[in-house]
């Protein structure tokens, strides 16, 4: 279970000719295994922090500590590896690779940390199982609803049995009633499994249920 | 006499190369131009993947893999193709004469009267090699493209 300390992060990009201050010096300490809501509102510098704690991007100053690991110090293809065995993401758009099937978008992490194909298919589908996903493997995501698609989005993010799960607005593009399978499925992943798991969600009612809850305005913790 | 002719034999087998060489360049850079849609129309694709932890190299390996695939099948297909059009060259000649009624090369104006051509093994070999190694080229700036592709950026835009 990691721990995750965020220290003095600073972010901003460039969008076109303006420069977005998405992060304003945020210090935060995730403890491992505890199930954490981050709400605020669009522009807030959510999804930017979601995506420095998944080291898909860069700080543009701060630091970000896996149990006391600095990992913007590794080097490209160290990040590659690391994000690989220990991060697991949700987006909001499901983000599945529309030429596979469910089985071979489920697979694919585990492919790329170089796992056999066989045993990358046995993990994939006992997890779709656990999923609810069972009679669907074989199914492109064009043929599934949306709920499903996330389903399977959420089994991808479990494959490696990550020790922190990243869920960007997880929800936000379903209904009401498949939102919350969705959200019972992570939580339950959280429970059984002790991952780490940070949601960024503007559904009040979600974020009211996790025991604790990081509100951000333009780019600070409130 | 006969000098001259071989010279201007000779000169119109560099022509000709030239010609060759421009073609080639043309349908490498065709290479280039649809490896470069295919990487912006994969660009979340490629995002997911290194959210997934796919490694900068491993990306570009996707993309040299496709864009040689399509420089093996060309090089192959236009072999074939090319070696059918040069040992039946008389006969098409024959035929597309026949079909326009005309002559490509009137006896009474040249010194020959039919088009000559004869395969050279090393030629073919020399060709094809050029034309798989300009593939090759053609693939590297698209992949390093899409490689380098920040997937924090292109999974901000939806």
């Amino acid at each position: 279970m990691a721990e995750i300390r965020v220290e003095n992060l600073l972010k901003s990009y460039k969008q076109g000719s303006r420069r977005v201050e998405a992060l304003r010096g945020i210090d935060l300490v995730f403890n491992g295994g505890e199930p954490v809501a981050v709400i605020g509102p669009s522009g807030a510098g959510k999804t930017t922090l979601i995506h420095i704690l998944g080291t898909i991007d860069r700080p543009s100053a701060g630091r970000v500590l896996y149990d006391g690991r600095d990992v913007f110090a590794m080097s490209d293809r160290d990040l590659a590896r690391f994000r690989n065995r220990t991060v697991g993401f949700v987006f909001q758009f499901h983000h599945l690779l529309l030429e596979f099937t469910a089985l071979e978008n489920t697979m694919m992490p585990a492919l790329i940390q170089g796992v056999q194909r066989r045993e990358a298919k046995g993990r994939a589908q006992e997890i779709l199982e656990e999923v609810g996903l069972g009679d669907r493997m074989t199914h492109k995501p064009g043929e599934l609803s949306g709920g499903e698609q996330q389903r399977v989005a959420v089994a991808r993010s479990l494959i490696l049995e990550p020790q922190v799960l990243l869920a960007d607005e997880p929800t936000g593009n379903l209904d009401r009633e498949t939102g919350e399978g969705v959200y019972q499925l992570l939580q339950q992943m959280n429970r059984e499994k002790g991952i780490t798991l940070i949601i960024v969600t503007h559904n009040e009612e979600i974020a009211g249920r996790l025991p604790r809850r990081i509100h951000l305005v333009d780019g600070r913790v409130v | 006499m006969n000098r001259n002719f071989f010279k201007a034999l000779k000169m119109e087998k560099i022509a000709m190369f030239i010609i060759l060489t421009l073609i080639v360049f043309v349908a490498a850079l065709a290479i280039v131009t649809t490896l470069i849609m295919v990487v912006m129309g994969k660009t979340r694709d490629i995002a997911i993947l290194k959210s997934m932890g796919a490694t900068t190299s491993s990306i570009m390996k996707i993309f040299i893999f496709e864009g040689l695939l399509i420089g093996v099948v060309g090089t192959i297909v236009g072999t074939i193709l090319g070696l059918l059009i040069a040992y039946n060259l008389e006969g098409i000649t024959q035929f597309l004469e026949g079909l326009f009624r005309f002559k490509f090369l009137p006896g009474d104006v040249y010194y020959i009267d039919e088009l000559p051509s004869t395969v050279r093994p090393l030629d073919v070999v020399l060709i094809d090699g050029i034309a798989f190694l300009l593939s090759f080229l053609a693939t590297l700036y698209p992949s390093r493209k899409a490689a380098g592709l920040d997937p924090a950026e292109a999974l901000r835009y939806e």
